[in-house]
Parts: C-alpha cells; sequence; structure tokens
C-alpha cells in the first residue's frame, strides 16, 4: 500500500473518530470535559495524515515506519484518555463515599425519630 | 443513645462502634461480651450493605444501625461512624470488629493506656507484650516489613499496624470524621497522625481467633498487600495535607463552633 492510500485510511479512521465523539457529545452521553480528548486523539490522527512531517519526524529518530510514527503519536494520546479516565473514577469514588456516608447517616436519624414516634405517650 | 452513660474506665462519653459485613453469625455473641465487659456503653454497629439478617439482628440487640446503602468497605463505613460519633457528641469511639476477635473485656487495657497517656489513638496491638517488647510471634515477615516501615515514617514504634482494635479520642475523632483513608485505613490512618500533629499509644491485647466468616485480607496474597499498602502510605507521605486536620486547628475549631461539623 501507498503513502497515499495510508493517509486517505487515516484520514478516513479519525474523521469517524471525531464524527463519533461529537454524535457522542450531542446525545448526552459523554460530557464534554471527557469528549476533549477523544477529540485531540482524532485530531492527532487527522494531523499526521494531513501533515506527515510530524509522524515522519517520530519515525526518522526512531527508525521506524510512518504508519508506525502515526501510531505512537495516536497510542500517546490514547494513554492520556485512560489516564484522564482513572482521574475522573477516582472523582467519583469520592463523592459516591461522601453520599453514601449522608445516606447511612440519614437513614439512622430517620429510624431513631422513627422510633422516638412510635413509643407509646406516657 | 444522646443520653448514653460514659464507661466507667474513660473519662467522657464512648461509642463502641462495630462494622459489620455478613456477620450476623458472630454478632449475638459480640453482645453478650459487651453486655458484660461493657456494660451501658451505647452501641452502633456499621453495617456495611450485609446481605444476611446483619443490620436486623442488631438492632433487635437495641444496637444504633447505620445502614451503608451498599459495600463501601471498612474505611468509609469507620468514617461514618466517627461522623456518627461527632454529630452526637461523644467523646471518643471504640472501634470493635463483629467477628469477635477484639474482645471488649480487652478494651478495659485501651482506657488505661488513654488514662496513662492521653494519646489520641490507642492500638490493641497482637505483638506486643506488657513489657512494651515486640513478641517475637510476628506472623510472617510482610507483617514486620510493614510495622517497621510505619515505624521509620511515624518515628516510633508502631508493632501492630493493621489492628483494628482502636480507641479514638477527640480532637482525632473530628479529623476522622472529615477524612479518614479508605484503601488501607489502619496503616495509612496511622501513618498520618504524626504529619497531623496527634499522638499515639499502643498497648498489648490477647485478641481472639476468628469462629465464623473469614477476614477481609486473609485470603490476599500477604506480600501483594504489603507492597500495596507501601505505595498506599509513600503516597500518604508525599501527599499535601490539610491544615485543616491538624490537631491544633481542629481544637480550636471545636472551641469556636463546636462538635460534629462535618
Amino acid at each position: 500500500m501507498d503513502i497515499i492510500s495510508k493517509r486517505i485510511i487515516m484520514t478516513a479512521m479519525s474523521l469517524f473518530l471525531i464524527g463519533v465523539t461529537l454524535e457522542a457529545v450531542r446525545r448526552r452521553s459523554l460530557r464534554e470535559r471527557y469528549a476533549l480528548l477523544w477529540l485531540l486523539s482524532g485530531l492527532a490522527v487527522l494531523m499526521s495524515a494531513a501533515f506527515p512531517s510530524v509522524p515522519d519526524f517520530i519515525a526518522r529518530h526512531l527508525g521506524i515506519t510512518f504508519i508506525e510514527g502515526a501510531s505512537y503519536l495516536f497510542s500517546f494520546f490514547l494513554m492520556m484518555v485512560i489516564f484522564h479516565i482513572s482521574i475522573a473514577i477516582s472523582h467519583l469514588r469520592a463523592t459516591l463515599e461522601a453520599q453514601a456516608r449522608r445516606i447511612a447517616l440519614l437513614g439512622a436519624e430517620v429510624e431513631r425519630l422513627r422510633g422516638e414516634r412510635d413509643k407509646p405517650q406516657p | 443513645m444522646e443520653d448514653g452513660r460514659s464507661t466507667s474506665e474513660y473519662p467522657g462519653r464512648v461509642l463502641a462502634a462495630i462494622p459489620a459485613f455478613n456477620e450476623e453469625a458472630s454478632l449475638r455473641t459480640l453482645a453478650q461480651s459487651l453486655a458484660t465487659s461493657l456494660p451501658g456503653i451505647d452501641v452502633a454497629v456499621v453495617d456495611d450493605g450485609s446481605r444476611d439478617g446483619t443490620a436486623a439482628l442488631a438492632r433487635s440487640l437495641g444496637f444504633t444501625v447505620i445502614s451503608m446503602p451498599s459495600n463501601m468497605g471498612v474505611g468509609c463505613a469507620m468514617q461514618t461512624a466517627f461522623q456518627y460519633a461527632a454529630a452526637h457528641g461523644y467523646d471518643a469511639v471504640l472501634r470493635l470488629d463483629a467477628d469477635g476477635q477484639h474482645p471488649p473485656a480487652e478494651a478495659r487495657r485501651l482506657f488505661e493506656k488513654y488514662a496513662e497517656t492521653k494519646a489520641d489513638l490507642v492500638v490493641g496491638s497482637r505483638y506486643l507484650k506488657e513489657s512494651g517488647r515486640v513478641s517475637s510471634r510476628i506472623r510472617g515477615l510482610a507483617s514486620h516489613m510493614l510495622s517497621l516501615f510505619i515505624g521509620t515514617i511515624c518515628r516510633t514504634q508502631v508493632s501492630d499496624p493493621t489492628s483494628g482494635f482502636w480507641l479514638v479520642s477527640t480532637p482525632l475523632l473530628e479529623c476522622f470524621a472529615r477524612d479518614f483513608p479508605t484503601d488501607y485505613p489502619e496503616p495509612e490512618a496511622i501513618a498520618i497522625l504524626h504529619r497531623l500533629g496527634y499522638s499515639f499509644a499502643e498497648v498489648g491485647v490477647d485478641f481472639r481467633t476468628r469462629r465464623h466468616g473469614r477476614s477481609t485480607i486473609g485470603s490476599l496474597d500477604a506480600a501483594y498487600f504489603m507492597v500495596k499498602v507501601i505505595i498506599a502510605l509513600v503516597a500518604d507521605r508525599v501527599r499535601h495535607i490539610d491544615k485543616r486536620d491538624e490537631r491544633r486547628h481542629v481544637l480550636r475549631a471545636i472551641s469556636t463552633h463546636g462538635r460534629g461539623l462535618t
């Protein structure tokens, strides 16, 4: 496969990724804050296809092919996405724990008040 | 439970907090020993999303039941207990495990140690003899390594960093109500005490072996556990600490705004 066909496939793939991301945001199944890195990943591939000098530069210095250089670039952004998601999960976990504690304490309070209410009047 | 009596051995109101996950089988025995050894003490069972009758049994035994909406882990359950105790004006929390490995009769030793040292956290240690020397019966290298590591961080001897037999007094109680580690709560909490200016003491106690169920970490490979704890401890060591959790700040906040502000 010549370099032009590779660049056409990469363009199609990146446009697909960007399109899917934007659609997910439009349908509110993906929050904007988590969409950003996915968009950047798609753009990285698109830029590699449009301006091959960047992946070429990586490829030359690492002694690999153009397509491998582009993959490295894409992988880097994917790792950023995964890291971002890990941080989001940690944050969610903290929020969830705070809410669980609150629910538990409110439940105990409701139980206490119910007990007081149902106590036979002297 | 607002009018709960204090135990005779502790100068203030103590809440016995029992985190429980599927401990129906052992709770009744624990209730009997509590009634014998610590009569009149207020007891709160934090039911951490049990699927058996733990909550119903605890309720029928006359304990306050705090039910977590799902299984959140012992650290989260204990922080809930600390928040409950702070909001209800308790001066201390005595933590006991629901499986009965912390005999309530041994709590006396923790109270005595508190009277002697006024330490914010008194830990009942399996490995400490009355003489104050670490016993040679330390099970496994992992536990020993961990206690050495924490000892270095805290610059004090910590013979049993994974023991959950605790007596937590105010102001540390308020601090734990605000912020309590959830991954490996016992060693992590002990490791952070030193940085926040709280005092710590250990006393040798006799633990009972579990009769029902299994420990939450018992089946984990000890070495793997140790590595994870040490990573968590290193993270805690380099982490920025919240000034508001420091002992002097918590004391000032209590004198200005009162208790239970978490």
